[in-house]
C-alpha cells in the first residue's frame, strides 16, 4: 500500500508501537477478563481443589487416588464412555441424514426444519421434565406403544433402557442445531461438483461418498468436536430424569462430580473428577482433529 | 463415432420457454461453438446435450442414438466446465481418473490412460498435486484431461475459457484447438466470445432469444451475415450500420450521404434499409464524404477512428497511420463491394 492511500495509514504511523499495544489491550480486555475470571479462574480453582484432601493443608494426589479406587467413578467413567461411543456418532449421522433431507427441496422445508430446531430452543430442563412424563408408565409412550400391539416398557426406570432413553432425549434436543450447521456446509458445495460426478458416471452413493462426505470435511469436524464435548457435559436430563440410576446404568461422570459436591459433600474428589474428564474430553478431540484432517490441505 | 445431432429442441421452465425450436447437425469431430449474449439459451442447449437439464420437446442424438432420456453418464460425452469443477481433495491423476475409476477399470489401465492424457496436456509434473497448489491455466488443462482420459465420443465446453486473465485465454485457446485437431473428437463449445468463436471453430451457431440466428463457418459469418443481430455481433470492432433509404442506385444515409451500390435494388426503392459497413472497408478518399473525427485509436498495425458520419458514430479501422486530432475532417467512402444492405423492417439480409 502507498503511504497515504488510506486515511488511516498516516494515523497508524504516527501511534507508537506502545500506544498500539494499549488500544489493543483496551479492544481485548472484556474478552480476556471473561475468560480469566469464567473459564481460567474455575478451571485452576478446580485444580487447586483436587490437590487438596479432605481437611488436609499441602497439595496431593489423594484426591484422585481415591476416584480411580471409586467403584462408583470407574462405573461413571464406563457409562460416560459407553454414551459418547454411542450418542456421538448417531447424533452426527442423523443431523447429516436430516441436513440432507431438508437440503433437497422438499415440500414445506421451512416447517420441517423449524420443527427439528426447535427442540434447540427450549430449556434442557423443561424438554426434560416433558420427557419424563412421556416416558411415565401411563405416559404417551407407552400408550403409543400399546396402540401397536407392545406391551409397556420401563425406559428410565429400567437399568437396560435407562441410558438409551437419555439418548433419545439429548439427541432430540441437539441434532437440530448441528443440522443447521451442516446444512449451511452442504450449500457451499459448488453444484457443478455434483453436475461433473454426474457426468464422470457416479451415482448418488458416489456423488455422497466423493464429493459430499469430503466437501462437508470442515462443518463435520467441528459439529464432531463440539458435539463431542456438549455430549461430555450433559447433566440436566439425567439429574431430572434418571439421577445416574436405575443402578448407576446412566450415572454419567457430569452427574458424578455434582453427586460427590453437593450431595456427599466432597469437593475435593469432584474436582479431581472434573480435572479428569477435561483430560478425557481433550484427548478424544484430539484423536478427532487428527482422524478429520486431509493430506491436500498439507 | 460422434456425431451430435439436435433437432427442433425446445426447452421450458415452467411456462416460459426459453428456446424455441433449435436444430443443428454436427458432424463426426466437427468443431462447433455456440455463441451468444447472455441468456440466449446456449449453456442451456449445451446441458441438455449433457443430460443436465431435461429436454421439454425434440430430439437429441449423440453418435446415431437418440439420447433424452439417458443419463449423462450413458451419453458418451465428457464435459468442461466455466469453474473447472475439479474436485478439491484428489490429486490431478485422481480427478483425471475419477470416471475410470467409477467404471471400476483395473488401476494399471487407469494409470497408463491418465499418463497418456496427461502427456498431451503436459501436465506430467503435475500428477501428485492437488488442484489448489495449480494455476488457472493448469486447471483449465486438467478439466480437459479429465475429458479426454474418457475418450468420450462428444466433448462439450461450457464457457472454459472466461475465468482466465486474457493472455491465458488466448494461449488455451490455440491449445485447445491444437488438441482438437488431434483427437478430431467431435466438440461442442458454448462463449460469449465472438473472438474465441471466430478463431477456433469450424462452424458457428450464433444464438440471440432462444433462436438460431445463422449457422456457418466463422468467414460465412462475418462475409454474409444472414441479419442486422449476427452482423452487429460477429467482428472487432462492430459493423456500422447506418438507415437510410434507396435512390438511384445509391444508399442515401441521415445527413444526405449518398453512397453508390454496386447492385440496383428497383425492388427496395423508398423502403427504410440498413447499409452495414465492417470497419476495415472504409477508405480514405478525397471524393468521399466528410467524417469528422472523434478520437484517433492507434493499434500499431492499424488506426481506428472514431468519427462522425451521417449524422451518426462510425469505426473505421485504416492500414494507414493517421495523425490527426479530435474536430478535424477526414473524407471516407466504403468500398462498394463490401457493403452490406439489410431490410429495415426484419433486419434480414438482402443479396447483394
Amino acid at each position: 500500500m502507498s503511504p497515504g492511500s488510506r486515511p488511516w495509514s498516516g494515523v497508524q504511523r504516527s501511534m507508537s508501537n506502545w500506544a498500539k499495544i494499549r488500544v489493543a489491550t483496551v479492544f481485548l480486555l472484556p474478552a480476556v477478563l471473561s475468560v480469566i475470571l469464567l473459564r481460567l479462574w474455575p478451571a485452576l480453582l478446580a485444580i487447586h481443589t483436587s490437590l487438596l484432601a479432605p481437611r488436609a493443608i499441602s497439595y496431593s494426589l489423594e484426591n484422585y487416588i481415591y476416584i480411580f479406587t471409586d467403584p462408583v467413578f470407574l462405573n461413571s467413567v464406563r457409562v460416560t464412555l459407553v454414551f459418547a461411543l454411542i450418542v456421538n456418532p448417531l447424533q452426527v449421522a442423523i443431523a447429516l441424514g436430516l441436513a440432507i433431507l431438508m437440503n433437497n427441496k422438499l415440500p414445506m422445508t421451512g416447517l420441517w426444519r423449524s420443527a427439528v430446531l426447535l427442540p434447540v430452543a427450549i430449556p434442557q430442563s423443561v424438554s426434560a421434565v416433558i420427557w419424563a412424563a412421556a416416558y411415565r408408565p401411563d405416559g404417551l409412550f407407552n400408550s403409543l406403544l400399546q396402540a401397536v400391539g407392545i406391551g409397556p416398557q420401563r425406559f428410565v426406570t429400567s437399568p437396560d433402557q435407562a441410558l438409551a432413553s437419555i439418548i433419545l432425549v439429548v439427541s432430540w434436543i441437539g441434532v437440530g442445531y448441528w443440522m443447521t450447521m451442516l446444512m449451511a456446509g452442504l450449500q457451499d458445495i459448488p453444484k457443478s461438483l455434483y453436475e461433473a460426478a454426474t457426468i464422470d458416471g457416479a451415482n448418488a452413493w458416489q456423488r455422497f461418498r466423493y464429493v459430499t462426505l469430503p466437501q462437508l470435511r470442515r462443518p463435520l469436524t467441528f459439529v464432531l468436536v463440539a458435539d463431542t464435548v456438549a455430549n461430555f457435559l450433559v447433566f440436566a436430563p439425567v439429574s431430572i430424569l434418571t439421577k445416574g440410576g436405575p443402578q448407576g446404568s446412566t450415572d454419567l461422570i457430569m452427574n458424578q462430580i455434582y453427586t460427590n459436591a453437593f450431595v456427599n459433600g466432597d469437593p475435593g474428589s469432584a474436582a479431581a473428577a472434573t480435572v479428569v474428564l477435561i483430560l478425557l474430553v481433550l484427548a478424544i478431540v484430539l484423536v478427532q482433529f487428527r482422524l478429520m484432517s486431509d493430506r491436500s490441505e498439507r | 463415432m460422434g456425431a451430435v445431432s439436435i433437432s427442433d429442441v425446445r426447452k421450458s421452465y415452467g411456462n416460459v420457454e426459453v428456446l424455441h425450436g433449435v436444430s443443428i447437425d454436427i458432424e463426426d469431430g466437427e468443431f462447433v461453438i455456440l455463441v451468444g449474449p447472455s441468456g440466449c439459451g446456449k449453456s442451456t442447449l449445451l446441458r441438455m446435450i449433457a443430460g443436465l437439464e431435461d429436454v421439454t420437446s425434440g430430439k437429441i442424438s449423440i453418435g446415431g442414438r437418440v439420447v433424452n432420456e439417458l443419463a449423462p453418464k450413458d451419453r458418451d460425452i465428457a464435459m468442461v466446465f466455466q469453474s473447472y469443477a475439479l474436485y478439491p481433495h484428489m490429486t490431478v491423476e485422481q480427478n483425471m481418473g475419477f470416471s475410470l475409476m467409477l467404471q471400476r477399470a483395473s488401476k494399471e489401465d487407469v494409470r497408463k490412460r491418465v499418463a497418456a492424457a496427461a502427456a498431451i496436456l503436459g501436465l506430467q509434473p503435475y500428477l501428485a498435486r492437488y488442484p489448489r497448489h495449480l494455476s488457472g491455466g493448469q486447471r483449465q488443462r486438467v478439466a480437459m484431461g479429465r475429458a479426454i482420459v474418457r475418450n468420450p465420443a462428444a466433448f462439450l465446453f461450457d464457457e472454459p475459457l472466461s475465468n482466465l486473465d486474457a493472455k491465458l485465454r488466448v494461449q488455451m485457446r490455440s491449445e485447445i484447438k491444437q488438441n482438437h485437431q488431434r483427437l478430431k473428437t467431435t466438440t461442442v463449445y458454448v462463449t460469449h466470445d465472438q473472438i474465441e468463436a471466430m478463431t477456433m471453430a469450424d462452424r458457428i451457431v450464433v444464438m440471440h432469444d432462444g433462436v438460431i440466428e445463422q449457422i456457418g463457418t466463422p468467414l460465412e459469418l462475418y462475409d454474409s451475415p444472414a441479419n442486422l443481430f449476427v452482423a452487429g455481433f460477429i467482428g472487432s470492432p462492430g459493423m456500422n450500420m447506418l438507415d437510410g433509404t434507396i435512390a438511384d442506385g445509391n444508399f442515401v444515409a441521415a445527413g444526405g450521404v449518398t453512397i453508390p451500390l454496386p447492385t440496383h435494388h428497383s425492388t427496395y426503392i423508398g423502403k427504410r434499409m440498413t447499409l452495414g459497413i465492417r470497419p476495415e472497408h472504409f477508405r480514405l478518399d478525397v471524393n468521399g464524404a466528410v467524417a469528422e473525427i472523434i478520437t484517433v485509436e492507434p493499434t500499431g498495425s492499424e488506426t481506428h477512428i472514431v468519427a462522425r458520419f451521417a449524422n451518426q458514430e462510425i469505426v473505421g479501422a485504416f492500414r494507414e497511420r493517421i495523425t490527426a486530432s479530435p474536430g478535424e475532417e477526414i473524407r471516407i467512402s466504403p468500398e462498394g463491394d463490401a457493403i452490406h444492405l439489410f431490410d429495415g423492417e426484419t433486419g434480414k439480409r438482402i443479396a447483394r
